[in-house]
């Protein structure tokens, strides 16, 4: 470790301070750091700006797909609705802020343009659960005999199917015969919506529409699917939740597999980010792209420091003889090498992220940002600023230029200093 | 050249060649010199003769085509680099024609500087040499405030900083005219008394050279022994 002076003399030289030497060089010098600090710097900013987008999009995404579809799936396809509403009937688990029971089955949904193999859904929120079939609000609101679902944009798009056309869905196996339907709502989900063939059902409609047809026909067949979906508390709706998020499925698996009813063994359960794996794959997959290649690009960037480092080790080569000379070994002048680096990278990686602050908020601010909520979800550009990728961010910039610098101080430091001694220049 | 009593510093049939324009050009031939411990001694010759040389490869600044340096009967070469820059920073003291003093940080600074290398703070150990060359009052001034013999004696300070044994000093005067050159010398004439610091100075200058206690001479790389008397 070299000692304060080293540290003191080395800032004094790169940001030039005190210097008597001549105008013309002395801007040699500064122009040589100063451009090694901003192309640095910029890299580092871009980088930075550009993880903290794909961040922003992952996190919002993340919050929505947890928000909406539940952060946990409890689903057994032979399980019985009793079976079910008695779970969901227990003391609520740790951290679960809300739970529904519902039915999902197979269907077949024919609209004005064709039809499609859909999953048709019905929830129904805890604890009102018990009364799903008894409850007469439907007679008293007089909810008419038709089916009210609620389409995702994209299958509404497939199907043709705008708001208050009818449907036809038919549930092989589950009821006799087809129910006619209506679309009460389409969910803008935009690209977002990978599960193009999702439909769900409003409960109402539903029970009304039961009670005249065949209300024990629904729910109690082998082969319907039933399932309870938890909405845990807000600190597991992001992608750094993913391992709070696996502990909590595994205590719960545990409890469920203790429960003396065989119906709860080997449970299938899916998170959100199971469920969604394969979209948050990709993002994963672009993000790393990205990284990489702006990576490169900083590197690219960090050679400015180099050759900064060369420009001011040329200009000082008298002082640097002379200290040589005297006995400044070669390991202390690679280490005197490496602390200017150190200085630049850590000067241009915390002047790139401030920037990317910066540029976060001016971009945000202009017209650029705003997005298509249709097709996106989101009204802005998202930013999100992940602590641990900042930091990685900020700890590649700093050994991007010690690495170069340390490449450069060893070729330098074998450089012979005996002929600046002789002259003076 | 003379052989003294005790082999303080000794170069061995020292030869170096330099290249030029491809061909080889020899500098130091079959190079013999001893030095003991408490000499003053100049190292005389003219311009290309190779006295500069000598003085590299007797401080470990440049290194030789054939011979040995032995310094208390140890041979130099063997050292690696670190060994060798610990050698120089422990053992010697070197002042060159051009001070090459760094511009930002003060004489005080200047001059503590080796000591920093080594690890150590000798702050007032450099306060105290530069009291001793008669810059007490220019502690904090920076080199570009101070006269070229102001620079040259700060230089002397930096040198001194680590007590080396041995002082290598080469055309220390080059740069100053007569009374400051006298200046200087007797300031190493001081410092070899005080000090007890054995000094070996290449200069061509015969009237300053004698005023050392011992004088040799190098002559198209041939050292041509002792120069005894007066001016030659």
């Amino acid at each position: 470790m070299l000692p304060r002076e080293w540290w003191k003399l080395s800032a004094l030289w790169l940001l030039n301070l005190k210097a008597r030497t001549p105008r013309s060089r002395r801007a040699l010098v500064a122009h040589s750091v100063r451009i090694a600090l901003m192309g640095l710097g910029c890299g580092l900013a871009a980088l930075s700006l550009t993880l903290a987008i794909v961040s922003g999009f992952e996190w919002k995404l993340s919050e929505y797909v947890a928000t909406t579809g539940g952060d946990l799936l409890h689903q057994n396809s032979w399980m019985n609705f009793e079976g079910l509403k008695a779970r969901a009937a227990l003391a609520p688990e740790e951290g679960v802020e809300g739970l529904e029971v519902f039915w999902a089955a197979p269907a077949l949904v024919v609209g004005p343009e064709g039809g499609r193999g859909v999953t048709l859904e019905a929830a129904r929120a805890y604890p009102s659960v018990r009364a799903f079939l008894d409850d007469d609000t439907t007679r008293e609101t007089g909810t008419p005999d038709v089916l009210q679902i609620e389409l995702g944009r994209a299958l509404a798009d497939t199907l043709k199917a705008p708001l208050g056309s009818k449907l036809r869905i038919l549930v092989p196996g589950v009821m006799k015969g087809s129910l006619q339907g209506e679309v009460a709502r389409i969910r803008e989900l935009g690209i977002y919506d990978l599960e193009s063939r999702w439909m769900k059902v409003d409960e109402k409609s539903l029970r009304a529409v039961l009670r005249a047809k065949d209300p024990e026909a629904f729910s109690r067949r082998p082969g319907d699917a039933h399932g309870l979906r938890y909405f845990l508390s807000e600190r597991f709706h992001n992608p750094a939740s993913g391992r709070a998020l696996e502990d909590w499925q595994d205590a719960y698996r545990v409890r469920l597999e203790a429960s003396p009813d065989p119906s709860f063994h080997e449970p299938l359960l899916r998170s959100w980010l199971e469920q969604r794996q394969n979209l948050f794959g990709s993002i994963g997959l672009d993000k790393l792209v990205l990284t990489v290649i702006l990576g490169l690009l900083c590197l690219v960037a960090g050679l400015n420091v180099a050759a900064a480092l060369v420009v001011l080790f040329l200009e000082r080569d008298r002082e640097i003889a002379v200290l040589r000379a005297v006995g400044l070994s070669r390991s202390q002048m690679l280490g005197w090498i490496l602390i200017q680096g150190a200085i630049m990278g850590f000067v241009s990686s915390a002047g790139g992220l401030a920037l990317a602050r910066v540029f976060g908020v001016v971009l945000q601010r202009l017209p650029i940002a705003e997005l298509p909520s249709e097709v996106y979800n989101l009204s802005r550009l998202p930013l999100k600023y992940v602590f641990t990728e900042q930091l990685a961010v900020f700890g590649f910039g700093v050994a991007a230029a010690l690495g170069l610098s340390f490449v450069l101080g060893t070729s330098l430091v074998k450089g012979s200093f005996l002929d600046v001694l002789r002259h003076r220049k | 050249m003379t052989n003294t009593t005790t082999n303080f510093l000794e170069a061995r049939d020292l030869c170096k060649t330099y290249e030029q324009a491809g061909e080889r050009v020899p500098v130091l031939k079959n190079v013999n010199l001893s030095l003991a411990r408490g000499d003053f001694i100049a190292l005389l010759g003219a311009s290309g003769s190779g006295k500069s040389t000598l003085l590299h490869c007797l401080g470990l600044l440049d290194t030789w085509d054939s011979g040995e340096v032995f310094f208390d009967g140890r041979p130099l070469s063997t050292l690696s680099e670190k060994a060798q820059a610990r050698f120089r920073l422990e053992k010697l003291g070197f002042v060159f024609q051009f001070h090459h003093l760094i511009p930002e940080l003060s004489a005080e600074e200047n001059v503590s500087l080796p000591a920093s290398i080594l690890g150590v703070d000798r702050s007032a150990r450099a306060r105290e040499l530069l009291d001793w060359v008669g810059l007490s009052h220019k502690l904090k001034s920076f080199p570009w405030q101070l006269s070229g013999g102001e620079q040259q004696r700060v230089a002397l300070a930096r040198a001194l900083i680590n007590d080396p044994v041995l002082l290598l000093t080469d055309e220390v005067t080059g740069n100053l005219d007569r009374a400051r050159s006298k200046e200087i010398l007797e300031l190493l004439r001081r410092i070899h008394a005080e000090l007890g610091t054995t000094i070996l100075s290449v200069t061509h200058d015969e009237e300053l050279a004698a005023l050392y206690d011992r004088r040799f001479r190098l002559v198209e790389g041939h050292a041509l022994g002792e120069v005894l008397g007066a001016l030659v």
